[in-house]
């Protein structure tokens, strides 16, 4: 193997504050995942219930949430992460990741219950309070999580990263650079919360239409940063013109990569959601019963559809 | 209400902070050289932390070939793998000895840099000079660091004490006010 590629796959930082949330995070989960499975594993309630709890604790939901949290390793500790200090485009697959694709998965997978029901029994009930309709916790919570003011600090972080002197100091301070990442991950959560409808429910119920609106609306912000980043003919983000080029690629042809990832996959991702939404919808109106005919088919309706008496 | 809320902030904004500040230093830092002719051969070089401090100083550096012709100007080549790489700190007003030390892949994060690790003891000017040598030969560049005394970065140990304090005043205060109700 090419020297250069074999150094380059062997660049692993290993965490450990890293590892040890990924690794509390997912035993927690499992813990709570096995519990509710195991409860209702005997239990016969009524047919609807039962359908319900069967698809709480799923295989798929495990799955894809250990996935995630396996995601958010790579994302951190792989070469991803060595050389994005090296690499502008890297640096924005791994924004990437972070922003559009780890916290889908993660919420994907329903994580609040099975958190709540992974936690010590003498710990449980106290949260679990904290999220009663009554609480203060979740009057607060509320407040600072809904969805237009989510949607605004989810862009301001978004954007504000992006600023020069910002994205530099993240480049040379490895705590900034953390901070960045930390800022990215959970506004990320909290804005794919509030498209994905998981719990805690704690905020009026989001429509379809709205969440559509709310993925599509995003797409515009981030297509013009990526647009103006890639077609920027002077280095933005000069701490990569003090750093070595690997491969013969100019800081000019990384920043355009870069740009690139941001404006079409980067876009991409949430008109994929806003797609999978209306398929969803249109799933759910097919599903639906038919109307008798006695209530469409009748000749005043054919005449004057909703005219009729 | 509003009181606790100020207090939780506080709390989490501490904890946040601690947890930032835990990681360590992995490549990167504040460039020193950038593409420094060192020979046949480019060096750069980082510190961390930022700013120098009396302690534990993290050096990473990068040796590429010189650039071919034809490359963007002041763009480095492709970087050296299996060059010996030095680094000797000089003290310029205190009588501390000449300290040596080798930077390698091994301890380096990004195994195309060569990483090293110095406890520098007095808060000074010191005068680094960066030797490689490598299979097209050997070369050096050098540069100036300051390095200012050790400052203590434990805040959130100070204000964690004071979020605890003010939780026990609010819950005392509860307490308190509880009593009055119901006596």
């Amino acid at each position: 193997m090419d020297p250069i590629l074999s150094a380059i796959l062997l660049s692993w930082d290993w965490r450990v504050d890293v590892i040890v949330v990924l690794v509390l995070a997912g035993t927690i989960y499992t813990i709570g995942w096995r519990r509710l499975r195991h409860r209702y594993k005997d239990f016969t309630p009524p047919k609807a219930q039962l359908r319900h709890r069967r698809q709480l604790a799923t295989d798929w939901r495990l799955i894809s949430y250990l996935s995630g949290l396996v995601l958010i390793g790579v994302t951190l500790m792989s070469p991803l992460d060595v050389f994005g200090g090296q690499f502008f485009f890297v640096h924005m697959i791994q924004h990437l990741m972070l922003v559009m694709v780890i916290p889908p998965l993660l919420l994907i997978a329903n994580p609040f219950p099975f958190f709540l029901w992974g936690l010590p029994l003498a710990i449980r009930p106290p949260v679990a309070r904290l999220f009663n309709p009554e609480s203060t916790f979740r009057h607060v919570l509320r407040s600072i999580t809904q969805p237009g003011l989510v949607w605004l600090i989810f862009i301001a972080v978004f954007l504000g990263w992006h600023d020069p002197n910002l994205y530099n100091a993240a480049l040379q301070n490895d705590w900034v650079h953390d901070l960045e990442h930390i800022t990215f991950f959970g506004t990320a959560m909290l804005f794919w919360w509030h498209v994905m409808r998981v719990g805690p429910r704690i905020h009026p119920r989001f429509t379809r239409g709205a969440r559509i609106a709310y993925l599509l609306v995003t797409v515009p912000v981030n297509m013009l940063t990526g647009v103006f980043i890639a077609f920027s003919t002077e280095p933005i983000y000069t701490y990569y013109t003090t750093v070595p080029r690997i491969g013969g690629m100019t800081v000019i042809q990384d920043q355009m990569a870069g740009g690139l990832i941001m404006w079409i996959p980067g876009s991409m991702m949430y008109i994929f959601g806003a797609l999978f939404i209306i398929s969803k919808w249109v799933q759910a109106e097919a599903d639906k019963q038919p109307l008798p005919d006695s209530e469409w088919a009748t000749d005043e309706a054919m005449i004057a559809p909703g005219w009729e008496k | 209400m509003k009181f606790l809320r100020i207090v939780l902030f506080c709390g989490l904004v501490l904890i946040f902070s601690y947890f930032t500040e835990v990681v360590g230093a992995h490549g990167g830092g504040t460039p020193q050289l950038t593409n420094a002719i060192a020979g046949p051969y480019w060096v750069s070089v980082w510190t961390q932390p930022n700013p120098l401090q009396v302690g534990v100083v993290h050096f990473t550096v990068a040796v590429s070939e010189a650039p071919v012709s034809g490359a963007v100007q002041g763009e480095a080549g492709p970087p050296v793998l299996g060059a010996t790489v030095e680094l000797r700190l000089e003290s310029e007003n205190s009588p501390s000895p000449t300290l040596v030390v080798q930077a390698t892949h091994e301890s380096a994060v990004n195994k195309l840099f060569y990483e090293a690790d110095l406890e520098l003891s007095a808060a000074d000017y010191w005068h680094v000079t960066v030797m490689a040598e490598g299979p097209a030969g050997s070369g050096s560049a050098d540069f100036d660091i300051e390095v200012i005394p050790a400052r203590s970065n434990r805040l959130w140990l100070v204000g964690g004490f004071g979020v605890i304090l003010l939780l026990a005043g609010w819950a005392v205060q509860r307490w308190f006010w509880k009593r009055q109700i119901n006596g």
